[in-house]
């Protein structure tokens, strides 16, 4: 409710024109400087507001109706990037324009800049119309981004909602269609159980459609957890082989393994390298009538390279970056079978890219193709959400993982 | 004497298919639409395994099964909770121990089968 009030507030402010900027910034001689040239460049535009002290600025955010924050980094009671995240953390909407004195500061101020800052400046070196101008650009790039955030939220929410509203429905067809499928409620005549049968693996075909979906959306969203442990590659390789021994003698095709003879252990989740594994082997078998896949291990130089060749059909260059996408249909001939929902090397390519591992392929067409991914050896077990971890790794700012995450809580 | 699972969601159809396969599994099988009602029927009955659906009106699986663990009388009932959420163990809102488990729709039914002989053979 309070919100909506701050909302409304700030709208009829900002029709007016009028940006609220607060200044932190202890040197008073700093603070003139600013004071006059927005009097001389931007009156009318901007009102401002200042504080000397990192603790005042926090305070004076949590009242609200402030648009865009000028900063120091350099505070009695606060120095350096800490500064920055904790004014970023208490106002994580806001444009932040760093003010900065010396070229020893301007690292720190580049550092605030990976992390979502969106400008620096140099104090007492910039004249009042480009001060003004860099701070009105912030504010309209912080807008825009707020606003593909926003959309992303929704849409993120969107699907989340539609796959569970999905599965309800779902289960009480599977359920119905197995009671009589598998004879329960009555024995039924061999043309009765052909259709029962197509209905139920159609069924369990959307079941998965829609779990991927799902699966993909948190990846996505970097809501998915990941846990990183030290693993042994090669196990897991013969582990893919045996749950696909049966299924690959039954269409006769070879199921061999070319390991890396005793690498060292490395740190992955088990489960989801399984899913990846289990995705390429998987669609190997599925464009091959008869011949051989090939899974390999090898190590290079603190890096895993795992492989599928196969000797299906193999795919054309121009096709490579498209496999990767979501529901990419290649040209016609390469028909889609049951059991794939263009969602599965998409989902791979997350998970290894979480891993900050490379997945990609190598085909000539006509002569089969090699799917492969990569795993760079890590030190360390991680057990966090995805989000977490690109922050700690430095590749995603934690305002933007907190904006996505914001509206997500309490959506399942 | 057969042993007795009380299945409590509130769609209706999801009931009939279960309670189906409840009675050709040899259980004897009632249900509730709500958690209210079933907290009714836990009370005059008696239940060797429930059931639950976690997204239900007026009382949800989760403030159900709540109860249920925070009363003495039945605290022991193992609950199987049906989501069609991707619930997680915290959000059922109290530590699930020992039997208690989540089915996430569409499940297996050989597996929820498997799972309710298990936990009622005890």
């Amino acid at each position: 409710m309070r919100q909506t009030m701050t909302i409304t507030k700030k709208k009829e402010r900002l029709k007016a024109g009028v940006i609220k900027v607060l200044l932190v910034e202890d040197d008073s001689a700093d603070a003139e400087w600013v004071r006059r040239a927005i009097a001389k460049a931007g009156s009318g535009t901007f009102k401002l507001d200042r504080v000397d002290r990192l603790s005042l600025a926090l305070e004076r955010l949590v009242k609200g109706g402030i648009d865009a924050i000028l900063l120091d980094m350099k505070l009695p009671d606060g120095i350096g990037l800490e500064v920055f995240e904790k004014i970023q953390r208490a106002a994580p909407t806001l444009p932040i324009v760093i003010l900065t004195g010396t070229v020893l500061e301007e690292r720190v101020a580049l550092q605030a800049i990976e992390k979502g800052a969106q400008d620096y400046l140099f104090k007492g070196k910039i004249d009042p119309a480009p001060l003004v101008r860099a701070i009105r650009y912030a504010f309209e790039r912080k807008r825009a981004e707020e606003k593909i955030l926003q959309a992303m939220n929704v849409k993120t929410e969107f699907i989340s909602m539609v796959s569970h509203e999905l599965r309800t429905p779902l289960t009480a067809i599977k359920e119905g269609v197995e009671l009589v499928q598998d004879g329960t409620v009555g024995v039924l005549n061999p043309d009765q159980k052909k259709y029962l049968d197509l209905a139920k693996r159609n069924i369990d075909r959307l079941a998965r459609l829609i779990n991927e979906v799902l699966d993909f959306q948190k990846l996505e969203s970097r809501q998915a957890e990941i846990h990183i442990e030290e693993n042994d590659i090669n196990g897991l390789v013969n582990e893919v082989r045996e749950a696909f021994a049966l299924v690959a003698k039954k269409k006769g095709i070879e199921l061999v393994t070319q390991l890396e003879e005793s690498p060292p252990k490395i740190f992955f989740d088990k489960d989801k390298i399984i899913q990846v594994l289990t995705n390429l082997v998987g669609n190997a078998l599925k464009v091959m009538e008869k011949g051989k896949i090939i899974l390999k291990t090898k190590y290079l130089e603190n890096i895993i390279r795992v492989s599928v060749d196969d000797q299906g059909p193999g795919i054309k260059e121009k096709d490579f970056p498209k496999l990767f996408q979501v529901f990419s249909q290649l040209a016609a001939g390469d028909e889609r079978k049951p059991g794939t929902t263009g969602l599965g090397l998409a989902i791979s390519k997350q998970i290894i890219e979480a891993h900050q591992g490379k997945i990609g392929v190598e085909s000539v067409y006509g002569k089969g193709a090699t799917f492969y991914f990569t795993i760079p050896r890590r030190l360390e077990s991680l057990n966090k959400k995805l989000g977490e971890i690109l922050v700690e790794e430095g590749l995603v700012s934690e305002q933007q993982i907190k904006e996505a995450l914001k509206k997500q809580e309490g959506s399942g | 004497m057969p042993k007795r699972i009380l299945v409590v969601d509130d769609e209706k159809d999801m009931v009939s298919v279960l309670l189906q396969r409840l009675k050709a599994g040899g259980y004897e099988a009632a249900s509730a639409n709500d958690g209210e009602e079933a907290l009714r029927t836990i009370k005059k009955e008696r239940f060797d395994l429930i059931i639950l659906d976690i997204m239900m009106p007026i009382m949800d699986g989760t403030e159900l099964g709540r109860i249920l663990k925070n009363d003495p009388k039945t605290k022991n009932i193992p609950i199987i909770f049906l989501t069609a959420l991707q619930t997680k163990q915290e959000d059922t809102g109290y530590d699930i121990v020992g039997p208690d488990v989540i089915f996430a729709k569409p499940f297996d039914i050989k597996e929820l089968m498997g799972k309710i002989d298990e936990l009622v053979a005890k």
